[in-house]
């Protein structure tokens, strides 16, 4: 509802605000991790691009779906909203399990 | 001879043998599906009419190009498995593509990206596209033909001079026989080939080494991830790719690159182009990258346990890379060097894959050409058969303007990855900024996106004399902090088309609603209404099998009529648009078209009536059975 009332009344002052905080998150986010993690984490990478990444997902369904709410009524859209979620969080996964079993693997260089 | 790699009389003859019947395929198959392009719609986008599976085969090999064989195994021998990053971020712009571009494109008729930027903006807005889209496809053909110099130069020590203009010519030859049609069918032999080739490398690279636990045991732990440092290393750090590649790079791809525009719109429906976009980011990409970068990785393993154990893996010499742009063929040449055959298999699909993302490149500068200039602005009132013939003629000269700029590329330094991304972050962040603020701004007026279009890739392009200007963003960014930051060059871009864009739009009218009703996100309603001409029909059906062709001249040209029952089952109403197909589904949708559903009903099931003109107008058989589905 808030969101509908942002995009009707006050287009202009909401996109700002989301770009800047967009910005925001872009300046912050890797400094964090690097606190968090440490530059050499093996995961430091995987949770920048798939917090960034995550990011933009998620807000570009939101911005899309707000603006055609009507289409989720429609059975095709909404499997294919499932189907791309379903996607994106198998890549997620994959690419999750594939740090964590590779780290461990011995190096004999 | 001196050859680049050893290489034995038998592998020299298996390479002279595929590479012959290579050619003498593709000219068939040039000339076989000519018969399929009767006018430009077919040999632009084949008709529209393809099963979903026939273009994502074919985006295989069109993603898979000679360049990225070389590109991506140096990447891979330099950084490790993160060279297949760039094949896995397309996912975070999917949302956009899949609900907002692909079908505003698909239910707009719309043929290529400056025909979209002029009916949502103007003519001005369309002509500056051009110019830039035929920037982006050019530098694309002139990397290409020169990674193929590379290949030919690395494999057999010919000079770029003799092997360049014989191979344009060749590629020319087909493309301008056969269009779209032809370039997915020959695509899809040679993503078959290409696969086969990485697959093979790769196996016989593990073979050599001792296996899976041996490949990994000598690949540095940070060789083995997925995603590049965060910042550490400038030409390829995981902040400068997500900006520049997953952001800018990957909407290029999907959105403005016109070979793969092409093949989404050659398909039948928009879910079964969603569907080829859903398998090409799962298995396609995935699978590219595997074949494209391994030889690096292989080629690094080896590197390593040579070191280690100071002995030669294979033969009498250890592996030597003193030119990191034909890592490829050296590391194939060494592990492959016991089995001559496997050795020629492999240096023959290279050298198809070579030809498959340049045919598609040729085939889109061709096709921007001939909508975006010649017919509106040269010949606008001429027979298909004239454009089509022009369309020929025009891939000719488009090649050899191809060749020329080739040789530019061979005066850069760097690596192929930095050469290749020097000039597409120029091209592409305008474009793309303007492209977005089009589809989700309705207030984004044509002066704003001209404004955009030409500020900001004339700023971008002035930051590869004062690259200190994108310095800011390596701080806001936190990227690396030394060397050229080229992969952010995207994102200035991008800011400085956005904020021109956006402060020029404040202060100028707002575009006109109605004119641009069906062009933007939220009245893509109003482009299904305007596709179909009426109410569209979302209920959703089962398909119809095993129907007879029957003529019947009261039809209307257009106009099919089924039964009752098959119209229940197709859950049709009159008007609503048809597809039929012949049955024979390995044909993908070859033998197929559109039709209306007329108001009258026929009486038996298992017939379809069409008229003789209709069906003259189709490649539909009379004598074979087809299927019917409701499109909408």
């Amino acid at each position: 509802m808030e969101l509908q009332f942002f995009l009707k009344k006050g287009k202009g002052l909401f996109f700002f605000v989301f770009f800047l905080g967009f910005g925001f998150l872009a300046y912050w986010y890797p400094r964090f991790l690097v606190s968090l993690l440490g530059e050499k984490s093996v995961w430091i990478s995987y949770s920048y691009t798939y917090g960034m990444g995550g990011f933009v997902f998620v807000s570009s369904l939101i911005w899309i779906f707000t603006i055609k709410k009507q289409d989720l009524r429609q059975k095709e859209e909404l499997r294919w909203l499932l189907a791309l979620l379903l996607g994106f969080f198998t890549m997620m996964a994959f690419h999750g399990l594939w740090t964590l079993w590779v780290s461990t693997l011995p190096f004999k260089g | 001879m001196n050859f680049g790699i050893e290489i034995s009389n038998l592998s020299l003859a298996i390479i002279v043998v595929i590479i012959t019947s290579y050619f003498m395929m593709v000219t068939f198959f040039g000339a076989y599906f000519s018969r399929f392009s009767s006018n430009i719609n077919d040999f632009f986008f084949s008709g529209q009419r393809f099963a979903w599976w026939l273009p994502f085969i074919s985006m295989m090999a069109t993603g898979v190009g000679a360049y990225s064989y070389l590109k991506y195994s140096e990447q891979g021998l330099n950084t490790g498995m993160n060279s297949a990053m760039v094949y896995m971020n397309e996912w975070f712009i999917l949302p956009l593509f899949f609900f907002g571009w692909l079908p505003l494109m698909y239910w707009t008729k719309t043929k290529s990206v400056p025909q979209y930027f002029e009916r949502r903006f103007n003519a001005s807005t369309r002509y500056v596209t051009v110019i830039i889209m035929l920037g982006y496809i050019f530098y694309y053909i002139g990397y290409n033909l020169f990674t193929i110099g590379l290949a030919f130069e690395g494999i057999f020590g010919f000079s770029p001079l003799w092997t360049l203009p014989l191979i344009t010519c060749v590629l020319a030859f087909y493309v301008s026989l056969g269009g779209q049609t032809a370039v997915i069918f020959t695509d899809l032999v040679q993503g078959v080939l290409l696969y086969m080739a990485g697959f093979l490398a790769f196996g016989y690279g593990l073979y050599v080494l001792g296996g899976f636990s041996e490949f990994f045991a000598y690949l540095p732990v940070e060789h083995r991830l997925l995603f590049a440092p965060l910042r550490e290393n400038h030409y390829f750090n995981s902040v400068g790719i997500f900006w520049g590649d997953a952001l800018a790079g990957s909407i290029a791809f999907l959105f403005l690159n016109q070979g793969f525009l092409m093949r989404f719109l050659s398909v039948r429906s928009v879910n079964e182009a969603r569907l080829a976009g859903m398998a090409n980011v799962m298995i396609t990409l995935p699978l590219s990258a595997l074949v494209v970068g391994s030889v690096g990785w292989i080629g690094k393993a080896i590197l390593t346990k040579q070191e280690a154990l100071n002995v030669a893996l294979v033969g009498a010499d250890p592996l030597q890379i003193e030119n990191s742009y034909h890592t490829f063929v050296k590391v194939v040449g060494y592990v492959v060097q016991s089995n001559p055959i496997i050795l020629g298999i492999i240096l023959s699909a290279l050298l198809a894959a070579l030809m498959s993302t340049i045919d598609t490149l040729i085939n889109a500068a061709t096709a921007i050409f001939i909508y975006d200039i010649y017919k509106p602005l040269i010949k606008p009132e001429a027979s298909d058969r004239h454009y089509l013939r022009v369309a020929k003629f025009s891939t000719l000269g488009i090649a050899i303007l191809g060749l020329l700029l080739a040789s530019w590329f061979f005066f850069q330094q760097g690596t192929l990855m930095s050469i290749h991304y020097k000039g597409i972050m120029v091209i592409i962040p305008s474009i793309v900024t303007t492209l977005l603020l089009g589809v989700l701004w309705k207030r984004f007026n044509s002066f704003s996106a001209c404004s955009a279009l030409i500020v900001g890739v004339s700023v971008t392009f002035m930051t590869l004399k004062f690259p200190e200007w994108i310095y800011p963003l390596r701080a806001l960014f936190y990227g690396a902090e030394t060397g050229d930051p080229f992969l952010f060059r995207a994102l200035f871009g991008m800011i400085v088309s956005g904020l021109t864009g956006i402060i020029v739009c404040l202060f100028t009218k707002p575009a006109d609603a109605e004119k641009i009703k069906g062009y933007t996100l939220d009245t893509l309603d109003h482009a299904i209404f305007s596709f179909k001409g009426g109410e569209p029909n979302f209920k959703k059906g089962k398909k119809a099998h095993s129907l007879k062709i029957k003529k019947d001249e009261s039809l209307k040209e257009g106009e099919i009529m089924l039964s009752k029952n098959n119209r229940e089952k197709l859950k049709a109403e009159s008007q609503d648009i048809i597809y039929v197909a012949d049955q024979r589904w390995y044909l993908g949708g070859l033998r197929s078209a559109r039709f209306r559903l007329s108001q009258k009903n026929l009486k038996e099931d298992d017939f379809i009536l069409i008229s003789s003109k209709s069906l003259e107008k189709t490649y539909l058989l009379e004598d074979k059975l087809t299927f019917a589905k409701k499109l909408i």
